[in-house]
């Protein structure tokens, strides 16, 4: 349960409406599909983990989901106004000296009632201090004609920065909307004039505004500080409440991001869970964790549908999960407690994040065999990890999509290891099947980036390589099931 | 344990479902919230608690 998992559930809600159920519901079956995976195939993965590709591909997951957690905390810090390396550095500091501190094993577990209370506490005030149940507040979500900027919002008095992260971004208004930009700078727009596209560029004096015509884009090439007007529709906002609350969209392009979306998920959590070996499926350890999970899968949800009714600013450039930290000031305005929450979700996320290192580092250690051994063993390799992620976390990326790199890896090698088991007459054609999946989800995804894809199809499989490379990976364990030839 | 596996897939399956059933059966409101959010934000994941903590008391 890492800060980049547990943020992206709500996001996704927020940004894709009914759609982003689909996420939340992963978000909770994928743990517990992959403990009945685990607790029907015990004792036959760790011996075949202590391989060297599926350790391998073990420790790529585990690192890249460090990446992940690291890249949103730099995200973290963008959004305070810090440059990245300032949420990055001591977020990597921490966690390596967790990892690395041999008491840490045993004392971890503590991180986690605390961290879950912090980030849950925030949307119990929330739901309290609304006046307003989330019920009634998805309603009334449901129910609205349109996503505006609220006259007291921070984007239309003093203005606001919009976007997250470097590389371009459009927005596309859908009616008639004055803005203000706040720094200096040219502005271009993309105007649409009786079916022609035009270009233009206009450099503004401070205080200058220009009134985009609906249909037109404003582009940006990067995080710039922008005013809006009160009550227009905000850019990026689904249409209305009701598109957010019962999408209408055709089902069918859908259904492939649907199943792609389920292969990553359910095969990176058996992937993490059970290629580790046996895990503890007594029902008084695994009460806990379904009840942890139903409780965070509801503040999820909440935080989704009061992000939805009261900061319909955040769907400005696309949902980040970072921006919706800041929640409960947009909900509590007139309450001085907002700020503080705020502090709340952020100290919950870092402990959690703290947990999730060492959880990480346990499983990657049990996978090898070496539960209990010293951390010396592995403290280089440790080191070695949190500075590499941290290095690569400076360069913006989304936290989401890596999780998703990790959790499709995950299920494109050693998810079909789990389930269908070793092959142990044919140890070679095991570490064939893997290395097959291995290079399967490598060479689909550096397809996509070389060749965009053109058709629904080719953009499911090119998001979710796991769709292509887990039931090749499984057919060929299948394949080498088969007794040998004399 | 495989039985409680294909449980949990059902479960999943039946959210896509209810965006292909016909009549727009997820949009349908129930006290005031439509059906594929009730399914996939309450019942969906308690009937998933549920099946795992049955499979696993076996």
């Amino acid at each position: 349960m890492t800060p980049a998992l547990l943020l992206a559930v709500p996001a996704e809600l927020l940004a894709q409406g009914r759609d982003g159920l689909w996420v939340a519901l992963l978000f909770i079956v994928a743990p517990l599909f992959a403990l009945l995976a685990a607790a029907g195939s015990r004792a036959t993965v760790p011996e075949a983990g202590r391989r060297s590709l599926p350790l391998v591909v073990m420790l790529l997951v585990v690192g890249v989901i460090v990446w992940a957690n690291l890249s949103l905390a730099g995200d973290v810090a963008t959004w305070m106004g810090w440059p990245r390396w300032r949420g990055i550095v001591p977020a990597a500091v921490a966690a390596m000296g967790l990892v690395l501190w041999p008491g840490a094993s045993r004392h971890w577990p503590w991180l986690v009632p605390p961290g879950l209370i912090a980030l849950v506490l925030p949307v119990a005030a929330i739901v309290y201090f609304s006046n307003s149940n989330p019920i009634a507040t998805w309603s009334e979500v449901a129910s609205q004609p349109a996503f505006r900027f609220p006259a007291d919002s921070p984007w239309v008095g003093e203005g606001r920065r919009v976007g997250h992260r470097s590389g371009s971004l459009a927005l596309l208004f859908e009616e008639e909307h004055r803005v203000t930009p706040v720094d200096p700078g040219p502005l271009r727009v993309e105007v649409h004039d009786h079916g022609r596209v035009q270009v233009q560029e206009w450099t503004l004096a401070p205080g200058q505004s220009v009134t985009l015509r609906p249909g037109d884009r404003l582009q940006l090439d990067g995080p710039r500080r922008i005013k809006f007007e009160a009550d227009k529709r905000v850019p990026g906002a689904p249409v209305s409440g009701i598109a957010w609350a019962d999408s209408s969209r055709s089902m069918r392009p859908r259904v492939l991001r649907f199943l792609g979306l389920g292969v990553t998920l359910l095969g990176g959590a058996v992937a993490l869970v059970g290629f580790a070996g046996p895990t503890g499926t007594a029902l008084t350890r695994v009460w806990p964790t379904v009840l942890v999970l139903l409780w965070v899968l509801a503040s999820a949800e909440c935080w989704a549908i009061y992000a939805a009714r009261w900061a319909p600013e955040l769907f400005l450039g696309g949902v980040a999960a970072a921006s919706l930290l800041e929640l409960p000031t947009f909900v509590l305005k007139s309450q001085p407690v907002g700020p503080q929450l705020v502090g709340f979700t952020l100290a919950g996320l870092f402990a959690l994040f703290l947990a999730a290192s060492v959880a990480l580092r346990k499983q990657l250690a049990a996978a090898e065999g070496q539960v209990g051994e010293s951390v010396t063993s592995d403290g280089g390799l440790w080191g070695g990890v949190f500075a590499v992620t941290a290095l690569a976390a400076l360069w913006p990326v989304e936290p989401w999509s890596l999780m998703l790199s990790a959790l499709g890896l995950g299920a494109s090698c050693l998810a079909p290891l789990v389930l269908l088991g070793p092959r142990t007459a044919r140890p070679r054609a095991t570490t064939w099947a893997l290395g097959v999946g291995f290079v399967l989800f490598l060479g689909v995804t550096a397809a996509g980036r070389l060749w965009p894809p053109a058709s629904p199809l080719a953009e499911a499989l090119v998001a979710y390589p796991a769709l292509v490379a887990a039931p090749v990976a499984a057919i060929l364990l299948r394949v080498a099931a088969r007794p040998a030839r004399a | 344990m495989r039985r409680g596996l294909l449980g949990l897939l059902l479960i999943l399956a039946a959210l896509p479902a209810l965006s292909l059933a016909p009549f727009e059966l997820g949009a349908v409101r129930i006290a005031g919230v439509s059906l594929a959010w009730w399914y996939g934000g309450v019942v969906a994941p308690l009937l998933a608690v549920l099946l795992t903590l049955a499979c696993l008391s076996k």
